[in-house]
């Protein structure tokens, strides 16, 4: 069964994804047996996965999209498979995965006390203030990859040199609030702003439409686009470069969010010139005030939201990113083994580290070879001169 | 070739010099009858200053060390290039001799063409010689050991990459690596040849190939371990990809594999 599994390189991946899309579609309308038995299927092929490492990595990826963007069907199932997987895979393993739902709670009670707070300034009568619910995460904890917006990787965040998004001052002042409110409890801290994770309740009002107010619910940059046409008179048009100079949303996010709102049929609030599926440059918006919708409630979809399988440069990236945390691991336990004997004959010192690591994944001997080498050049190490075998010697 | 003491020992040595201001090898030589006890060799050492200091072999070193100094009033322990290659010239050893190497490995020059007093006092101290005939007398017999004297030709082999090392640096840059390896492992050296295969020649060949940049310490001693074995197995049976060599040399085996002897398969190589 192991090598049946471990064949296929992907494997971690697909029991992510599969887990994924029960705990999204799958487990809806199940009976509590019947959810058991799911988790109970993958928890046994997880148990014979050799890469458990690149398991977590992409559990707590898709994890983490589920939750911040509510496409969990039940809170309460999440947190049986994570106690499942705590029991076969020990407790390091869900370390961080528990922690994401502590700070999903902590964030519900951050939310509401900054309501309150709110509630208790003399700004509360002013019921147009926009309300904010807020999720504040650990950036250790959470994978900060899955924050990137889709297929064609993070260039726009690279390197640091984020895009600082221009915010209209009602939700400035709401944003710049909440940063008050946070650094008063909490000092030397500091907030980073995942507008691309976020999504926003608006009303929005169309003279022509069967509803005199409609429920809008949009990402964030659909927000601040929506938002933008508010400020400009009724028959203005803008440019796809104008909107982005006001808004500085980072251009591929712009695209996709300008496609929902401006080709997407059923929530067309946008028109554009020319007509056409892609946004291109030079292209012009301007408020849709024909738009007409029998439902009172309208979702905004994002494309490419959801959980998807790894594009082949996504995957390399994933790859790269879990082959150095591997080599980190494997120096960290080459290191523990060294510093407890002292000496240790080369062979040895391979059979040791790959018992040690094999809970969490099986280290490749050429990988190991070339982290020892590297502590011998870092002077951890050094070889035992005329050793009857090659060994190594721990230098304190 | 000097001794090695464990890093207590050094510690009684440099506890005892810092006190008597005597040299490491008398030092040594005096704590080693005090069973390494660095206070009861100190007041034995003042108790009776002649026997340690007054060896006129020393005396007669340190004198011979003060002619060849390119600074005596700056650097009064230091001898610089021109001295040594004065002093070498008037040995009859070539700077680009290995036999150059020999001397330096035996005075310990911490780096090409320099000498310390402490390092050449001591080092012929060691081997009680103190005229310039002896001295070349040894480098040429160790000169003319060296393929057959495991010991001594490791000596040499690893002093040589101290020797070579830039300031501060860590790695040799490919060049000088590839310069010293020729000197080294060529006759009047450890011919690293064998009748069906040109080792060496491969060796520079394959990191050139590679593009190689620069060999750290680990990469230089193990090259010498890895020729040895070679010496021993030509058909390469020695090695397996679990074995603990640099991985260079792990590539290197492969490169031969694939573009030396192609057809030989990795495991079913045959030892004729």
């Amino acid at each position: 069964m192991a090598d049946v599994i471990n064949a296929f390189s992907r494997g971690s991946e697909y029991i992510s994804l599969f887990i994924d899309d029960n705990m999204k579609r799958g487990i809806k309308d199940k009976s509590e047996a019947e959810v058991d038995a799911t988790l109970e299927k993958s928890i046994l092929v997880l148990r014979y996965l050799s890469d458990k490492d690149i398991f977590e990595t992409y559990y707590k990826k898709h994890l983490c999209k589920r939750l911040l963007l509510k496409k969990s069907q039940s809170v309460e199932v999440e947190k049986q498979m994570i106690s499942r997987m705590k029991i076969e895979l020990g407790n390091s393993f869900t370390l961080k995965l528990e922690a994401m739902f502590k700070d999903m709670t902590l964030s519900e009670e951050l939310s509401n006390g900054y309501r309150n707070h709110v509630a208790g300034m003399n700004e509360s009568s002013d019921a147009k203030r926009a309300e904010l619910s807020i999720k504040v995460l650990t950036s250790m904890t959470w994978p900060l990859e899955a924050f990137r917006s889709g297929t064609d990787g993070g260039e726009q965040e690279g390197g640091g040199g984020r895009t600082q998004i221009i915010y209209p001052a009602s939700i400035l002042r709401v944003k710049e609030g909440f940063e008050r409110f946070y650094s008063q409890k909490y000092s030397g801290r500091k907030l980073t702003w995942q507008n691309n994770m976020g999504d926003a309740d608006l009303k929005a009002r169309f003279p022509n439409s069967r509803h005199a107010v409609h429920d809008v619910n949009c990402s964030t940059y659909a927000m601040l686009i929506l938002l933008l046409f508010n400020e400009l008179p009724t028959n203005a048009t803008a440019t796809l470069e104008e909107i982005e100079a006001r808004t500085n949303i980072p251009l591929d996010d712009l695209k996709r969010n300008l496609q929902s709102l401006a080709v997407a049929p059923k929530t067309r609030f946008l028109i554009k010139e020319p007509m056409s599926r892609d946004i291109n440059a030079g292209d012009r918006f301007k408020w849709n005030s024909e738009y007409n919708s029998k439902f009172l409630r309208i979702k905004v979809g994002v494309v490419s939201a959801g959980n998807k399988v790894e594009g082949d440069r996504e995957r390399k990236e994933t790859e790269k990113k879990n082959n150095d945390s591997r080599g980190f691991a494997i120096e960290a336990a080459v290191v523990r083994i060294m510093k407890q004997r002292k000496e240790l004959a080369h062979a040895q010192l391979l059979t040791e580290t790959i018992t040690q690591l094999t809970h969490q994944f099986r280290p490749d001997v050429n990988m190991i070879k070339k982290r020892v080498e590297s502590l011998i050049e870092r002077e951890y190490l050094e070889r035992v001169e005329e050793a009857p075998v090659p060994s190594y010697r721990y230098l304190a | 070739m000097p001794a090695i003491y464990s890093s207590a020992q050094k510690a009684a040595i440099t506890e005892f010099t810092s006190v008597t201001q005597v040299d490491k090898s008398s030092a040594a030589k005096l704590l080693k009858q005090h069973n390494w006890n660095a206070s009861a060799a100190v007041n034995a050492f003042f108790n009776n200053p002649s026997t340690a200091a007054a060896n006129p072999l020393r005396k007669s070193l340190n004198s011979t060390f003060d002619k060849y100094r390119d600074d005596p009033r700056n650097e009064p322990d230091n001898i610089d290039v021109g001295g040594t290659s004065k002093l070498l010239g008037q040995l009859q050893i070539e700077l680009d001799d290995v036999g150059a190497l020999i001397f330096s490995d035996i005075v310990s020059s911490p780096s090409l063409g320099k000498i310390t007093r402490e390092g050449f006092v001591d080092g012929w101290a060691e081997v009680n010689i103190d005229s310039l005939p002896k001295m070349r007398n040894l480098v040429l017999q160790r000169r003319s050991a060296l393929p057959s004297d495991r010991d001594i030709f490791k000596n040499v082999y690893n002093h040589t990459f101290t020797l070579a090392l830039a300031p501060g640096a860590k790695t040799l840059p490919l060049e000088m690596a590839v310069e010293f390896w020729r000197m080294l492992f060529t006759p009047p050296a450890y011919d690293w040849r064998t009748s069906s295969t040109p080792w060496l020649d491969w060796w520079l060949e394959f990191l050139q190939a590679k593009k190689t940049k620069a060999v750290n310490k680990d990469l230089w001693k193990q090259t010498l371990s890895f020729a040895e074995q070679t010496m021993r197995d030509d058909s390469l049976g020695f090695w397996n990809e679990e074995s603990s060599w640099p991985s260079v040399i792990d590539e290197f085996v492969e490169w031969i594999e694939k573009e030396k002897r192609p057809g030989r398969g990795g495991e079913a190589m045959e030892v004729e």
